[in-house]
């Protein structure tokens, strides 16, 4: 009788805290995913009504080689996530020091969040043109003569992509980085001094742990994020050249919105799903559910 | 249990939403009542939305019983909203469409033919519009639209640059072979021999003109086969693809590290520019003192046509009324009046060769002879266009993922049209076997 | 102790002068968008690019806020965003604070479930959204805009992870001293996630303000649009009026930069046990 209270009262305060909160997730979110994954077996052109087709959808993406391409492409982007993260730690770690002016830049090194997405691409767009462009003249100045035309090279127009989402979204993870270095208490630091331990060692053992938590969530973040924007390389690129930095989301896009075949944008999305459903699965067991207490 | 529970309830939501639908079909309203038409447009700036108020509120005067409610899409996003709204029974009344998404439209019934109003119409005479516009509009054998502006493709060129380098300004009677030493003249190097200047900017990405003005086709006559791998095209491309690899007189096409061509041509980059009439709003704008002369003759002289069609759609209740809107909106008064801001050139042929050509005192040196000598051989847009297949994936084909190949100089333009043609046949195959 | 000094000071200087540089680039698309916001038509594209225009036209900003009523547009932004903030902040606080801290059957595989609706492209569920709001009456409604993106798997994510890494001391003390799951979420959990509260809410925000797409979709009414909407008004087909449109970005990033300066006092550190230090 007892333990029976117990788990009911325990599943009471669970669902009641999560209630409305878990209802407007399965009516506004859930919902139209498994929407989209019931249009994945059909055939919709979005104005005459849709028709039943099985798996073929999944067939013809199978078979189609362009779409493989793609799936390399987007590959190719996540590997940037490591050194995104990377870098945001160390700017993270920059103003998270009591030094002058360090709320400057902070403020500074979020503008490229918040600026006009189509004036960033503007400038890195000079910043990268092959002829006149200063990345270009920089590497000629010291020594290296036939520098790529990177946005029109099919192999440097990824890295220069990378390079360019790097510079652009470091702020966000330097953020959230910060507020999780704010919560790393000062006492871990000051026993450690007490024992004598090194910078090095101090990162390490204590940073980097207590980081755990931004980790997993940047990382499975930076993951789906790879996996679905598409706009801003767009506008620099066009997806070119020769179709190098087109990823599986710019294929949904034009698929569902440009031509007529919703189901096969929907099939395609859904094998998204999976790649980065287990991805994150592999994360989960990881390091997911583990608690780094002190 | 629980997630049985759930399956089965989440399943029923969706078979609802997406299946029934639960349209607001309301009994028609009588003759006498207030109609409201909803009407919107895509991807049109603020200056054109506040004319097209204006007409609204015109219309509304002379017809008591119709009310226009005008909803502009703003951005690039409007494809998205129309299917949305197509998708969700909410499609509005009248809506604007590129000439491109035409057929995608027409083969789902999306859009109503206007022939049954134009029939009984004994005011209307569709003949006053520009052949090449009317074509644009028909598919099989049907009318789907009027217009209300149009604009063929010109060459600008700007006179100061052209002073500069003590050149003669084109007539407009040439052929791209004199263009292209005229572009010649007018490309200016640095030191480095980058390209400061370039001879011309060409508005789109158009390399199916070219094929066609080298007497290539992109299909054939009944668009049952892509004939594109033939001399004539390969003729044309290699032109286009040699002023740009060989001569450097034009851009790359699609060297988007530079920002867009009319932007080039507005900084005093480009002696001139290929393009439609709705760029002189922002010449004007940028005081760029230029002229305006016909395209150069290939084998033949041709120049498209680009226009925007006002339709029907399908879940219009009022079709009727909705017809009387468009008819006034590409009525001889409102195009008189579209043509007075300067952006368009009108498709009413009577207007055009008179009206038009008259000078607009606010900008004395713009002659406009060019275009109504140039509509005398428009083609519409419809040439290119497949009635099974979207021009998305054609586009995708013939532009967006092959010809960097070519600019790339990773194969020639031999490999590059047997490859659009066959995989163009491809798609006709494809879709055959789905009908 | 001379080169200790020595290389205490190279360091400093070579840390500042990393940051200054890094500081420049980061900062350089906003003073085009500033200079440009002030130009002529014709000197926006002239190479080689003339940072400081001339002449500066200070009516482009005038000229921007008449084009389209952008007085309403702000209001709207303003109360859609903060509304979808506050909504979000609140949901995604409560839902991750059940994951992190409560235990109830299935609680992992909803956290999953969670996850994984992050994972789908907006493209291919935006439809089915957008008729199950219009079987709810809700198209063309403020409601539309604010409470779908309320419950946005993203913000419990946020939030669970957060509150894992705070130590459970704290709550075992107060469930000690009789404090039930909803005054340990009020009394102590909340407090002491200043840092995730601003940090989520000026992404939230953000997101919101910037939102171009779902407000498009939805909204038919002019009155009722957004500040990305109706900025977008100066982007036509064809022709883009940069100075205006950067005009008009600049107006729009204001707030959004005001916002965050605002959340930069939040960025405390020792807010856990500093009661020791005294």
């Amino acid at each position: 009788m007892k333990i029976n209270k117990k788990v009911l009262n325990k599943i009471f305060i669970g669902y009641s805290f999560l209630g409305p909160p878990i209802l407007g997730f399965f009516v506004f979110t859930l919902f139209p995913v498994v929407a989209s994954f019931v249009l994945a077996f059909m055939e919709w052109d979005i104005i005459t009504p849709a028709k039943f087709v099985g798996f073929d959808n999944f067939i013809k993406m199978i078979n189609d080689q362009d779409f493989w391409y793609y799936v390399y492409n987007t590959f190719y982007f996540v590997l940037a996530i490591p050194i995104d993260l990377a870098a945001a730690l160390f700017l993270a770690i920059l103003v998270n020091q009591k030094i002058k002016a360090v709320g400057i830049f902070r403020t500074i090194y979020f503008f490229p969040v918040i600026s006009s997405g189509v004036a960033c691409a503007l400038i890195w767009k000079w910043i990268y043109n092959g002829d006149y462009g200063i990345l270009n003249a920089f590497l000629k100045y010291i020594g290296v003569h036939t520098p790529p035309n990177w946005l029109r090279d099919t192999t440097w127009a990824k890295p220069a992509l990378i390079i360019f989402g790097l510079w652009k979204g470091v702020g966000y993870q330097m953020l959230i980085y910060l507020a999780a270095l704010q919560g790393i208490p000062e006492e871990l630091y000051e026993s450690a001094n007490i024992d004598g331990a090194s910078p090095w060692q101090k990162f390490w053992h204590i940073t980097l742990p207590m980081l755990s938590f931004a980790n997993f969530y940047l990382i499975i973040t930076g993951v789906m994020g790879t996996f679905q924007v598409f706009s801003e390389p767009y506008v620099m690129t066009g997806g070119g050249p020769m179709g190098s930095t087109t990823t599986v989301v710019y294929s949904i896009y034009l698929n569902a919105f440009q031509q007529f075949k919703m189901g096969y944008a929907s099939a395609i999305s859904w094998f998204l799903f999976f790649i980065v459903f287990t991805v994150t699965m592999i994360q989960w067991k990881y390091a997911g559910g583990k608690n780094y207490y002190y | 249990m629980f997630k049985r529970a759930i399956i089965v309830i989440l399943s029923v939501l969706v078979a609802g939403v997406l299946f029934v639908s639960c349209g607001n079909k309301n009994a028609l309203k009588t003759e006498n009542e207030v109609v409201t038409l909803r009407f919107v447009i895509g991807g049109a700036d603020l200056n054109y939305n506040k004319l097209v108020e204006e007409v609204c509120r015109n219309f509304e005067s002379k017809n008591p019983n119709i009310k226009i409610r005008f909803e502009p899409v703003s951005g690039q996003a409007y494809g998205q909203k129309l299917l949305t709204m197509f998708a969700s029974n909410t499609a509005p009344d009248v809506f604007s469409l590129e000439a491109q998404n035409l057929p995608s439209f027409i083969k789902r019934n999306a859009i109503v033919p206007l022939d049954s109003f134009i029939e009984k119409d004994k005011s209307l005479d569709v003949n006053m519009y520009y052949p090449a516009i009317l074509e644009e509009f028909t598919w099989g054998g049907k009318i789907y639209s009027f217009t209300d502006s149009m604009s063929p493709s010109v060459v600008y060129y700007n006179k100061d640059l052209f002073d500069k380098a003590k050149i003669k300004y084109p007539s407009g009677n040439w052929t791209w072979n004199e263009f292209l030493e005229v572009a010649k003249k007018m490309t200016i190097k640095d030191e480095r021999g980058i390209v400061k200047q370039f001879g011309a900017a060409l508005y789109d990405n158009d390399v199916l003109y070219f094929v066609k003005a080298w007497g290539g086709s992109l299909w054939n006559k009944d668009k049952s086969k892509c004939v594109y791998d033939t001399p004539e095209s390969r003729a044309g491309l290699q032109f286009l693809i040699d002023m740009i690899l060989k001569y450097h007189v034009i851009p790359d096409l699609k060297d988007s590290s530079d920002q867009g061509s009319y932007e080039i041509f507005e900084g005093g980059r480009a002696g001139m520019f290929v393009g439609g009439r709705w760029y002189t709003v922002s010449f004007r704008k940028a005081k760029v003192n230029f002229g305006v002369c016909e395209l150069p003759k290939g084998k033949i002289r041709i120049s498209p046509i680009s226009t925007h069609a006002w339709v029907i759609s399908s879940q219009c209740k009022f079709p009727q009324q909705s017809y009387e809107f468009i008819k006034y909106f590409c009525s001889e008064e409102v195009v008189k009046y579209m043509m007075a801001q300067g952006d368009c050139v009108p498709p009413i042929k009577k207007l055009a060769e008179m009206e038009f050509l008259k000078k607009d005192p606010n900008f004395p040196n713009e002659d406009n002879t060019a275009y109504i000598k140039t509509m005398a051989y428009a083609y519409p847009f419809k040439e290119y266009l497949h009635p099974d297949i979207s021009w998305s994936e054609v586009d995708q084909i013939v532009w967006a993922k092959n010809i960097d190949g070519v600019l790339l100089k990773k194969y020639d333009i031999a490999t590059y049209t047997k490859m659009v043609q066959d995989q163009l046949n491809k798609l006709i195959g494809e879709k055959k076997t789905q009908k | 102790m001379h080169s200790k000094k020595i290389a205490g000071i190279l360091k400093k200087t070579v840390m500042y002068t990393f940051m200054i540089l890094l500081g420049l680039t980061m900062i350089a698309p906003f003073i085009w968008m500033l200079s440009t916001s002030l130009k002529e038509p014709a000197n926006v594209f002239i190479f080689p690019p003339k940072w400081i225009p001339n002449p500066i036209v200070f009516e482009n900003y005038a000229h921007a806020w008449q084009a389209a009523p952008f007085g309403r547009f702000f209001l709207n932004s303003i109360f859609i965003s903060a509304c979808l903030t506050f909504g979000s902040l609140l949901t995604g606080s409560m839902a991750g604070y059940a994951f992190a801290r409560l235990e109830f059957p299935g609680r992992d595989k909803l956290f999953l479930t969670y996850l994984g609706t992050m994972m789908i492209p907006g493209q291919v569920t935006m439809i089915p959204v957008f008729i199950l709001l219009k079987n709810i009456g809700w198209i063309d409604t403020y409601k539309a805009l604010i409470i779908p993106g309320i419950f946005h798997a993203g913000g419990a994510f946020f939030f669970r992870q957060f509150f894992l890494a705070i130590p459970k001391e704290l709550e075992e003390a107060a469930t000690i001293d009789g404090c039930s799951h909803v005054g340990i979420y009020w009394r102590i959990i909340l407090p002491l996630s200043k840092p995730a509260l601003a940090t989520l809410g000026t992404f939230t925000f953000l997101g919101a303000w910037n939102d171009f797409m779902w407000p498009l979709i939805v909204l038919n009414s002019p009155e009722k649009m957004t500040l990305p909407v109706g900025l977008a008004y100066f982007t036509g087909q064809y022709t883009t009026d940069w100075p205006l449109l950067m005009a008009g970005s600049m107006i729009i990033l204001l707030p959004v930069i005001l916002l965050y300066i605002f959340n930069q006092r939040f960025f405390v550190k020792g807010i856990v046990m500093s009661g020791m230090k005294g």
